[in-house]
């Protein structure tokens, strides 16, 4: 008989996964390029802070409402600072859910791979013993 | 007569101005409503990308989904940290939204401006009617000519001319503003100027030296105050009968351990009632102001700074060592052009008191600017524009005078005279400010200020037009 391969197992094993994780870790490669992706956009988010408020202090503006102004941009640099820490958290949970992701899939290979062995056998066995 | 100006307030008795404002140096902007609109269109622009990164997450939604069957914790948690940076409270749509905020707020901002602009223009046309001439161009590279005008102009009541002089000291910024747009069809202050100061025609200067006078206590000048103060006493010199001088300008040599430094102290106009064709033999006219004015983009000298080099080539002065020009009102922007044009001299620092400079160039690599400036004195807003605020090496320090030495409204020469920027200089010596310190920490070192007995030489000039 054709035994099915280790992540078709998988696959079967776990009928909620949907088709295009079904062929294995493969497709958690979207996902690992999201890491790096999440970590350019926290240093993007905080360096577009930084150019706000560099460009109301450069600006040719004076006055209390560009005071105003440039004080707000300053609160809104640490908001955006903030907002990359929040980015860099993000990227750093996703790299950790990808390890256990791995792990959990490499468990249900190997568990898988067993399994196939085991039918083997019994076929085998089966094939013997039954005429 | 020509209106004399407040001599100095001796050491002692000065009262300290408070500091209403300082920029540039290691620590003032413009404004021009088109700079706020400028800074609206950034902002809109960073709002939208914070918007469009919010709605192109880095992490695609499906996958992230599939994989919560193996670690839906993990991917909670994952979830949970993206729905905060991108739809929290602090998140990217709130910042977004709040850098939209700000930048429909600038432009409301930037519509007073607007409108401030036209009150300036309104107040130039109020002046022209007062006066009954055409303001602009007599504003244009002096507003110490128009003060002067409005001094003299027998066609003005009491009344009128102390509502226009007490306008001009209450808001120098609306006159700075005003000149600003009345001379933008010339193409700005020092174009316009330009075109004024060529009427004057060529100058020419005689320098004569005068042993026979002496400012009291040369080189014990141990602060700014002391400064400005010697300035005044500069200033004020007088002949054998008593009658007060012109053109005359005083060279310091220190002879300090450090080696020879030089000390150059420049009074300000002496006649401002100048007009071209009617030059006489006193350098400090009109005809300089303009041609100072200019010189930020003539990049010419002027007869005074021509005087001023040929005063130093005669006191020995040599290339590399290390010069301080100290100047009041026009005394302090032809320091300011020398010191940009340099001339073959080091001349590594400048104090003005009361001079208009914005159309200046700045202050070349390894030299420094520190300009006084009275917030009720209009001669500094004769340049229609203020002084560049970013550059590290231009620091302006402004004071309200008037506060210090109870000057009245509208008493125009008073708010330009010495003992106003005495206690201008007096408030910097004390002043904690980044940039303040700065300037004077470099002149201390460059053992300019705090010296109590080096050895002075002084040498008075005269300069004159033949």
């Amino acid at each position: 008989m054709d035994l099915p391969s280790p992540a078709a197992l998988v696959a079967s094993l776990v009928p909620d996964l949907p088709p295009d994780l079904g062929p294995g870790l493969q497709s958690l490669q979207g996902l690992d390029a999201a890491v790096p992706a999440l970590r350019a956009r926290a240093e993007a988010v905080r360096a577009l802070g930084e150019e706000l408020v560099t460009l109301a202090a450069r600006t040719a503006w004076e006055g209390a409402a560009a005071d105003a102004l440039r004080e707000r941009l300053r609160r809104h640099r640490d908001e955006l600072d903030d907002l990359g820490r929040r980015h860099e958290l993000a990227a750093t949970l996703l790299e950790r859910h990808l390890e256990v992701v791995r792990a959990q899939l490499r468990g249900l290979e190997l568990a898988g791979a067993g399994l196939s062995g085991a039918v083997a056998v019994g076929s085998t066995l089966l094939d013997r013993v039954l005429p | 007569m020509r209106p004399r100006l407040p001599g100095p307030v001796p050491g002692g008795g000065v009262v300290a101005a408070p500091l209403v404002e300082v920029s540039g140096g290691a620590g003032r902007i413009g404004l021009e409503a088109q700079a706020a609109l400028d800074v609206a269109t950034a902002l809109d622009a960073a709002a939208e990308r914070l918007r469009g990164w919010a709605l192109d997450p880095p992490v695609p939604a499906g996958p992230l989904a599939a994989t919560a069957v193996l670690d839906g914790v993990g991917a909670a948690a994952v979830s949970a940290a993206l729905a905060e940076a991108t739809v929290g409270p602090s998140g990217l749509l709130r910042l977004a939204s709040a850098l939209r905020d700000d930048a429909d707020a600038t432009r409301q901002a930037a519509l007073e401006l607007d409108a401030a602009d036209v009150a300036a223009a309104d107040a130039m046309r109020a002046l022209e009617g007062v006066l009954g001439l055409p303001l602009a161009a007599g504003l244009v590279g002096g507003a110490v000519g128009a003060v002067a005008i409005a001094d003299h102009d027998p066609r003005l009541d009491a009344d009128d001319r102390a509502r226009l002089l007490a306008s001009l000291t209450d808001d120098p910024a609306l006159a700075e503003r005003t000149l600003h747009l009345a001379a933008a069809p010339l193409g700005g202050v020092p174009v316009g100027a330009g075109l004024i100061a060529g009427r004057y025609g060529p100058d020419v200067v005689e320098v004569e030296r005068r042993p026979d006078l002496r400012a009291p206590a040369p080189g014990r000048e141990r602060d700014l105050a002391g400064l400005v103060e010697h300035l005044g006493r500069v200033a004020e010199l007088a002949d054998a009968e008593g009658r007060p001088l012109e053109g005359q300008i005083e060279v310091q040599t220190l002879t300090t351990p450090q080696g020879p430094r030089h000390v150059v102290y420049l009074p300000g106009t002496d006649d401002l009632t100048t007009l071209p064709g009617g030059r006489d033999d006193t350098v400090r006219d009109m005809g300089v102001n303009q041609a100072l004015l200019a010189s930020g983009v003539t990049g010419g000298v002027s007869g005074y700074g021509a005087g001023v080099l040929a005063a130093l080539r005669r006191s020995g002065v040599r290339p590399g060592e290390p010069v301080l020009l100290v100047g009041h009102s026009q005394g302090g922007l032809e320091a300011a052009a020398l010191q940009a044009r340099a001339g073959g001299y080091a001349f590594r620092h400048v104090v003005t008191a009361g001079s208009p400079l914005s159309g200046v160039a700045a202050p070349p690599p390894g030299s420094r600017l520190l300009a006084l400036e009275n917030v009720h004195d209009v001669v500094p807003a004769a340049d229609g524009a203020p002084n560049d605020a970013h550059d590290r090496r231009l620091t302006t320090v402004r004071g309200d005078a008037a506060a210090a030495i109870g000057t009245r409204p509208g008493r125009v020469v008073e708010e330009h005279g010495f003992p106003s920027y005495q206690s201008i200089a007096a408030a910097a010596d004390r002043s904690p400010d980044t940039s303040i310190r700065d300037q004077l920490d470099a002149l201390r070192a460059d053992g300019f200020l705090g010296r109590d007995d080096v050895p002075v030489t002084s040498r008075v000039f005269r300069l004159r037009r033949p």
